[in-house]
């Protein structure tokens, strides 16, 4: 292997998720492996067309924040910085002793700090400018997400967000490696956090009739893959992954994951929202990314899809593997358990993915009681399914078109 | 401590979460973590609060809890 390679070769030493399927990595694991959902009728949601959603049950900010920073603290900001804590105690890593200038920070999300954006905006309108908090420009704009990482750790290298709607995280890893392979960072924090549950952005997407309807049993409302499938449940979450040159964490004796061999980006550059239905965008960059990892179709034994229980999405993206990695690998959507974190769902599902390979064990998608029949592949159904899994990509689609799949491999 | 300062001191705590230990000590509240942006924010719960005519600018982060109770009840603040 030549020396640039090798220098793509990236390791997750780390890995820290927060969602409604759990509070910890080992309690997303246990929960995805049962393959039962965690939608949930919604208080916060009542009056509104669709009600429900996949809230994280049981967080306590005062748990992990002091008392004069935590209101100070958007409720994504609050998740992407515990999940990021996590995967930095679970590489090994200190950040009292590390060099930050050499850490770089780079988080996907779709909607930053949208609750405390939709709060002052009904400040404003009711109350008027001079009531206007200025900490609305601490916690809704996206960038914030990154830095406050970066304040809350001293990571002090390349500090960026992407913001390529529900691909967002996958950017952020593959964007992170890059980082890494270029030199200019030996660690990097990568990943993603959104927490798009409001009622203005419910509604929206409800008007948009991206959401499933299913108000009377939400926990059978997200159903990839499932021909009864009728759109998406929106979710909260964060997932972080701490990415270092394979070579360095070998150096360090660190505990790897996985190994991130690929990443693959495109654009549909068709419409705003629905995929383009004859999967160009989407084929595009799966191939993008198997040809960066270097390896052919034929390899992949396990994707992680992006499967989001919309009718469009789930058909196109079913045929475009077919098409290009035909039946072998096992297939999966965990959003039929976790609903759809938005920018963070990519980043959850990378973590997924990289325990999907260690444990050679694919989680059953939920719901996908009678598989759609225009669904060629095979989804792992009803329970997990055991197998030496070798290689793994991940997808994810965002609105707007924009694409992003990552290759991994066992470690 | 008067009624005002009492109520000030609440609403650092309750509302900032300043333990109430440390604003008794009577440091500015750069010292009790509270910054630039903080001190607008906390004009404004208090013009909510006491319903007085405070504006941002006004309460600094070089001020102290006794001060802030000072300028606000001269501007017509009361505790019942």
């Amino acid at each position: 292997m030549s020396r640039a390679a090798a220098l793509r070769d990236i390791a997750v030493t780390g890995l820290g998720v927060v969602s409604p399927a759990g509070l910890d990595v080992a309690e997303n694991w246990q929960r995805v492996l049962t393959g039962t959902s965690t939608a949930a009728t919604d208080t916060e949601l009542a009056g509104l067309p669709v009600d429900f959603s996949c809230r994280i049950p049981g967080f306590d900010p005062a748990a992990h924040f002091a008392p004069g920073e935590v209101w100070k603290l958007d409720r994504a900001t609050q998740l992407a910085l515990v999940a990021a804590r996590q995967a930095v105690a679970d590489a090994g890593l200190d950040p009292a002793t590390w060099d930050g200038a050499r850490v770089g920070v780079v988080i996907g999300t779709s909607m930053g700090g949208i609750g405390s954006l939709e709060r002052e905006a009904r400040t404003m309108l009711e109350e008027g400018p001079g009531w206007i908090s200025p900490l609305v420009w601490v916690m809704s704009p996206v960038n914030m997400l990154a830095a406050q990482i970066g304040m809350d750790l001293g990571a002090r290298g390349p500090n960026l967000v992407t913001a390529t709607a529900c691909a967002s995280g996958p950017t952020a890893v593959g964007l992170g490696r890059e980082l890494l392979a270029s030199g200019a960072c030996d660690i990097v924090i990568a990943g993603g956090a959104d927490a798009p549950v409001t009622p203005m952005t419910m509604a929206g997407l409800a008007q948009m009739g991206a959401l499933s309807t299913r108000t009377d049993d939400p926990a059978t409302a997200s159903r990839p893959f499932d021909a009864g499938r009728d759109g998406m449940v929106v979710a909260e979450a964060a997932g972080m992954l701490v990415l270092e040159r394979a070579a360095d964490a070998q150096a360090r004796r660190a505990a790897v994951w996985a190994t991130v061999l690929g990443f693959g980006s495109s654009a549909d550059a068709y419409h705003a929202s629905a995929p383009d239905p004859s999967g160009r965008g989407v084929e595009q960059a799966v191939r993008a990314a198997l040809s960066d990892a270097g390896l052919t179709p034929g390899e992949v034994d396990h994707v992680n899809a992006h499967g989001s229980s919309t009718p469009l999405n789930d058909v196109t993206e079913a045929a475009v593997l077919r098409r290009v990695l035909g039946d072998r690998p096992l297939v999966t959507s965990t959003k039929g358990v976790t609903g759809h974190a938005l920018g963070a769902a990519g980043a959850i599902e990378t973590v997924y993915t990289a325990l999907a390979l260690r444990h050679g064990l694919v989680p059953p998608t939920a719901n996908c009681d009678s598989p759609d029949p225009a669904v060629d592949i095979d989804v792992v159904a009803q329970a997990p399914r055991r197998a030496p899994l070798e290689v793994a990509t991940t997808n994810s689609f965002g609105f707007g078109g924009q694409n992003g799949v990552l290759v991994l491999a066992r470690a | 401590m008067s009624g005002i300062e009492a109520r000030v001191s609440d609403i650092l705590t309750q509302r900032f979460g300043i333990p109430a230990g440390l604003i008794a000590e009577g440091q500015p509240l750069n010292k009790l973590g509270i910054d630039s942006l903080v001190a607008v924010e906390l004009t404004l719960v208090l013009r909510k609060a006491l319903g007085v005519a405070v504006e941002p600018g006004e309460i600094t982060s070089d001020h102290t809890p006794a001060e802030i109770a000072e300028l606000v009840a001269a501007k017509g603040a009361s505790v019942q």
